[in-house]
């Protein structure tokens, strides 16, 4: 077993109903949780999953979002809930790193707060499935809101893009893994750490409440599922796959959004050691630990 | 063409999770009666009587009183009858849209009714994947699936001369929406497909949060975003006479056509 270690970079946060984390549970509680990018630390190449968040909203849900909260202004804890390059600078500064060292991105998906950077990783190569290209570049009509389809062109354009379709070793010990729902290809990344292989879920798995449903710390018990999809969701059936497969796959699954791994903007973030294990979920053999 | 007339019959309130930010509002739930055919038609059957208790608990922490005010009750499905003249016993087809609790709250109820449903649907219904379990009724279900009038169909059928089922996945893997023919042509029952007006003009500021990225509004619940489109692009291929599931707009016992609600595009 290879040891890596997986550290997040904060670098943007928001503020929404928690709903839109966990599908239509616990619409009524607003929540802050971070935006992150995640660095794996290993022996040899610098790789990265997802790239940072842009500084502005894809102009239709700047929109919406304006509407629906006029007075909010994107202000619930200063400029927090835009992204900016500087928070991304500062994080990979405190690691040591400039976005020239940074060998490998590997893109979960393509939505706008995981992909808004490309040029700026110019001797990167990128990493993404080939139908979250596609789809990135002709969503279905309801979901046009949340990509920037310039950021996808500059991918084209990027001479280190590799356009991959379904399961691929990156590195020894770096997998990903195709798991459509969240969008047709979300990629999770396995990653062999001193633990076990953890699973980053990016959206598919917001938060720990997805995955440990009836942990009333967590939200709102739902005691007839073992999963919660999130609101952004192209397809069900995929989602819960893609859960079944991601926890048969590793020991871990790690969150994209946790409210608990906040640390605020250009800040480096801590993975517990053996990642929150709720209560009701401890006799569970083996998985999902 | 026929001259068929729906007739919406408010059979109790429920809530449901709007979009853009998604909060719970109350929304009114319907049956509808085809009036016109021999055969006397009804589209689903009422609220259950009993919520799933892990929605009961999400209903009861936003508001204590929620679950009991949206229960539903055999006495409202016999009174929304009655304000066309029918009895239960009467009725002799009922068409489910879907095997959500909301529109399939009664089966054996209806004694001389035979009840249509589409395979995908009673298949997932049966079974529904863990997430979406708590919005069935298990019981009504069961029933259903047992019942000796009970006529399963895979796509689109012709059930009575005029009134058409059209297959309409997405909300469900086997929602079926109903197109009836009326004085003013084709009008399409849509039924969870389209919640409300806000799904069919998503750009009116006064129907909801504006959006004008897209021509349709998916429902809060969904099973498959693709066929979603596919399904609503379908049947606005047919007709853009469409009447709304849970829509505000929609008066009690008034027939339709005339639509409850034109609105210029925007």
């Amino acid at each position: 077993m290879r040891k890596y270690e997986l550290v997040p970079i904060q670098i943007a946060e928001n503020h929404m109903p928690k709903a839109v984390l966990t599908r239509n549970i616990d619409d009524d509680v607003m929540i802050h949780f971070p935006i992150c990018i995640y660095y794996i630390r290993g022996p040899k190449e610098n790789i990265i999953i997802d790239s940072g968040k842009i500084d502005r909203w894809p102009a239709y849900l700047e929109e919406a979002v304006r509407y629906m909260y006029p007075d909010r202004q994107f202000k619930p804890r200063g400029e927090t809930v835009r992204g900016s390059w500087p928070a991304v600078l500062e994080g990979l500064g405190k690691l040591g790193l400039t976005p020239e060292d940074i060998d490998i991105v590997l893109v979960s998906h393509i939505h706008h707060e995981h992909m808004g950077y490309v040029k700026e990783y110019p001797n990167a190569r990128f990493i993404i499935q080939k139908d979250d290209v596609e789809y990135g570049l002709n969503p279905l009509p309801y979901h046009r809101d949340v990509f920037l389809p310039e950021k996808i062109w500059e991918l084209q354009r990027h001479p280190g893009l590799e356009v991959i379709d379904g399961d691929r070793e990156i590195v020894p010990g770096v997998a990903v893994m195709k798991c459509p729902g969240h969008t047709p290809g979300l990629q999770a990344v396995l990653i062999e750490t001193a633990e076990g292989v953890a699973v980053y879920g990016s959206d598919l798995i917001n938060m720990y409440h997805n995955i440990f449903p009836n942990d009333p710390e967590l939200g709102t018990p739902q005691p007839y599922t073992d999963f919660i999809p999130p609101w952004y969701m192209t397809d069900l059936e995929d989602c819960y796959r893609s859960f079944h497969k991601m926890r048969d796959a590793g020991d871990y699954i790690i969150p994209g959004h946790e409210p608990r791994m906040l640390v605020g903007m250009g800040n480096i973030g801590k993975i517990p050691p053996r990642p929150y294990v709720p209560k009701n979920e401890k006799r569970r053999k083996g998985r999902a630990r | 063409m026929r001259n068929y007339s729906l007739i919406p019959l408010k059979v109790g309130d429920n809530i449901f999770t709007d979009r853009t930010p998604p909060t719970f509002k109350p929304i009114p739930v319907f049956m509808y009666y085809i009036e016109g055919p021999k055969d006397k038609v009804l589209i689903d059957t009422g609220k259950a009587p009993v919520h799933h208790p892990s929605l009961e608990a999400l209903m009861a922490r936003r508001d204590p009183d929620m679950p009991e005010k949206t229960r539903g009750t055999w006495q409202q499905v016999v009174d929304g009858l009655a304000k066309v003249n029918v009895k239960p016993k009467d009725i002799d087809i009922v068409i489910i849209t879907h095997a959500h609790a909301g529109h399939l709250g009664y089966v054996s109820e209806f004694r001389n009714a035979h009840f249509v449903i589409q395979k995908a649907e009673l298949d997932f219904a049966l079974n529904p994947l863990p997430p979406v379990r708590l919005f069935f009724n298990p019981d009504n279900v069961k029933k259903l699936a047992k019942h000796p009038r009970l006529q399963v169909i895979d796509g689109d059928f012709e059930i009575v001369p005029g009134v058409k089922l059209l297959k309409s996945p997405g909300h469900t893997p086997g929602l079926q929406t109903v197109a009836v023919e009326t004085s003013e042509g084709v009008i399409v029952y849509a039924s969870d497909l389209v919640y409300s007006y806000h799904e069919l003009y998503p750009a009116h500021d006064e129907l909801g949060v504006p959006r004008i990225h897209t021509h349709y509004l998916p429902p809060p619940f969904y099973i498959s975003l693709g066929d979603l489109f596919k399904s609503y692009d379908r049947i606005t291929a047919i007709t853009r006479k469409i009447v709304p599931a849970h829509d505000e707009h929609i008066v009690e016992g008034q027939r339709i056509p005339p639509l409850p609600l034109v609105l210029p595009p925007k």
